[in-house]
């Protein structure tokens, strides 16, 4: 079976859960962390959070059952998974990518200066945005110059975010390629010259 | 004896992504000791100096301001354009940034490439032989030396991966002293 979007729901229904993440830092924080841990118990999870252990139960069980956390074990205690929450929404010829990654950036924005900055200069979907270019970034196939000026943000704020998010993406994304393949590039450059 | 933090170039050109970095780990002041324990002074493109003093910045003082006055960090004078390699290696690094970020060329501006203008004019200049670039712009590095190469320069520059380089300098001095 495919490794789908939150596995068994209607696409409504993820879009109402990870709005309901998106809003609430607590289950952000908590999604973060079972992404962070792998496969932890709740015991496990309450050692980074400061929440109590009553509030953790309460929060995962409300995770679960919105799909966005999934029980891994059958015997207690039990182990908790993060679903691979993978959405596009378009709206008004836009078109707009939530991941864990998203998640696990709005769950930072208490920690990290940087992104609570440019999340109250440019919103959610700016980040959103940033997110994107960040991947690239974290790639060799985009840099903050590009960023600043298609953004309209000076080079300072660019960079600086995305260093940021390219921390988060190399630990919410391991899969992501980040060697540059110096052949290909070269390949690229001779082709668009003789053109 | 502790693998050297820098290569063994005559001169040191930064770009801004790895003066940032310092900047957000609040760890410009152990650059700062890395680079005058060994007597060196880091160069520095006008382009990257202003991206680094942006009319609204988060400081009293931008960081390099301090630096430049502190005289580890040296102001280049602007890259000379109408120098021919200065300006074929630009050239050559706008497409390598271009074919990388899959943009048209002419949206990348020629100050995309001043890094690698710097370089070429220190060159072109005789002011310099060999030269170690800090940046973390892999395509642009590659432009750089492609370019430099094609125009005599054959191994005059060194890629300093600007990261790996923070993280050495870190580790080096972070608890020492």
């Amino acid at each position: 079976m495919a490794e789908s979007a939150v596995p068994h729901s209607h696409p409504l229904d993820t879009m109402l859960a990870v709005s309901d993440v998106i809003r609430n830092d607590r289950l952000a924080k908590l999604y973060a962390r079972v992404l962070e841990l792998d496969s932890p118990t709740v015991e496990e999870l309450s050692e980074g959070i400061e929440s109590s252990t009553t509030t953790i139960y309460e929060d995962v069980k409300h995770l679960v059952e919105i799909d966005l956390l999934e029980r891994v074990t059958e015997t207690q205690p039990y182990r908790y998974r993060a679903s691979q929450v993978d959405m596009t929404i378009q709206a008004g010829g836009e078109t707009f990518q939530i991941t864990p990654t998203l998640l696990v950036a709005l769950a930072e924005r208490h920690s990290n200066e940087n992104i609570s900055l440019y999340i109250d200069r440019h919103g959610v979907s700016g980040l959103a945005t940033a997110i994107e270019y960040g991947r690239a970034y974290t790639q060799s196939k985009m840099n903050a110059r590009i960023m600043a000026r298609e953004q309209e943000i000076p080079v300072l704020e660019a960079e600086t975010i995305l260093q940021e998010l390219q921390e988060i993406i190399l630990e919410a994304e391991p899969d992501i390629s980040t060697s540059l393949n110096i052949e290909e590039l070269d390949a690229a450059v001779d082709e668009q010259l003789d053109e | 004896m502790p693998a050297q933090l820098f290569p063994s170039v005559e001169s040191h050109i930064i770009d801004a992504n790895l003066f940032i970095r310092f900047e957000r780990h609040n760890t410009v002041n152990l650059l700062e000791r890395a680079v005058t324990e060994q007597n060196l002074v880091l160069l520095l493109p006008t382009r990257v100096y202003e991206e680094l003093t942006p009319e609204s910045h988060p400081y009293n003082t931008p960081p390099i301001e301090d630096a430049i006055e502190a005289g580890w960090v040296q102001l280049l004078e602007e890259v000379d354009y109408s120098n021919p390699v200065v300006s074929a290696t630009m050239d050559l690094i706008r497409q390598y940034i271009s074919a990388a970020t899959d943009r048209p060329e002419h949206t990348i501006e020629q100050a995309d490439a001043e890094v690698g203008g710097a370089a070429a004019t220190l060159l072109e200049q005789g002011r310099t032989e060999s030269i170690g670039i800090y940046t973390n712009d892999l395509p642009a590095f590659r432009g750089i030396e492609r370019a430099l190469s094609q125009h005599g320069y054959e191994d005059a520059v060194q890629l300093v991966k600007a990261f790996d380089f923070v993280t050495s300098v870190e580790n080096r001095y972070q608890f020492s002293g």
